[in-house]
């Protein structure tokens, strides 16, 4: 039985896909996330991320109690724990990126 | 010059490529009067790698995908109960057409509206209607098909 987690997750990625196709438009995050002689690889790559930062995103949600209840994370909150989901991404080192 | 005739110079030199408008970075809304001021400086007299930090900055202080996302995950909650009926009637039956049926009952129930197609579009179209109407979040027609489309392609992930 797929959960409540797990279902947002699959409805939040393709824009959570948008906003790091669009982090990764700038050269600092491309050089350091991305391969540019492969395309294939940098496909997989933002697939890859993607995967992760929406996965930590709804991780937080559900820990404050705003996924699996009735109760909805208010708008402001919801920003900054997407906006920290996707910072701790892109500043953690590889070999914890997890 | 104005500020995005120089975000166009904001360019990927090391790979010889253009970079993006202001507008692509910051998302169509625009920016606030502050981080404008914050980027036109960074652009003013910056490295490369101040600029790109600065546009990562504003990106994320700016560009309305947050608030689409928002839109999302609440639609997403709204649409659980629809979506977790298809995933019981698809887990009894085996057949993907009873979990339809059940994932149609269950909109009707929840929305209060006839479905006149038993797709997964359709219940996804209304299931986000819902939503819309039960939050009240505004959004744009295409910001709603976005979703609908997101939610469509969850459903069909989970009846499989």
């Amino acid at each position: 039985m797929t959960s409540e987690e797990k279902w947002v997750q699959k409805v939040l990625r393709s824009m959570v896909k948008h906003e790091v196709q669009t982090a990764l438009m700038t050269q600092e995050l491309s050089q350091k996330f991305l391969i540019r002689s492969d395309t294939k690889a940098i496909d997989q790559e933002i697939e890859i991320i993607t995967d992760k930062i929406t996965k930590r995103f709804v991780a937080k949600l559900k820990a404050k109690g705003y996924i699996g209840t009735d109760s909805n994370a208010p708008a402001k909150e919801f920003r900054t724990m997407f906006l920290e989901a996707k910072d701790e991404y892109f500043a953690t080192p590889e070999s914890s990126r997890e | 010059m104005d500020i995005d005739d120089r975000a166009v110079g904001f360019t990927l030199m090391s790979e010889g490529r253009r970079g993006p408008h202001l507008w692509e970075i910051a998302g169509k809304r625009g920016i606030s009067k502050g981080d404008k001021a914050k980027l036109e400086d960074a652009l003013k007299t910056g490295s490369a790698k101040a600029v790109a930090a600065g546009a990562v900055a504003v990106v994320a202080a700016t560009n309305p995908v947050i608030a689409n996302l928002y839109f999302a995950y609440q639609a997403a909650k709204y649409a659980y109960p629809i979506a977790k009926a298809g995933i019981e009637a698809k887990v009894e039956s085996g057949d993907n057409t009873k979990a339809l049926e059940a994932m149609e009952k269950k909109t009707i129930e929840q929305t209060g509206k006839v479905i006149v197609d038993t797709t997964v579009e359709a219940i996804s179209d209304a299931a986000v209607d819902g939503a819309f109407q039960a939050t009240g979040v505004a959004v744009s027609a295409s910001v709603k098909k976005f979703v609908s489309a997101a939610i469509s392609e969850a459903i069909e992930e989970v009846i499989q």
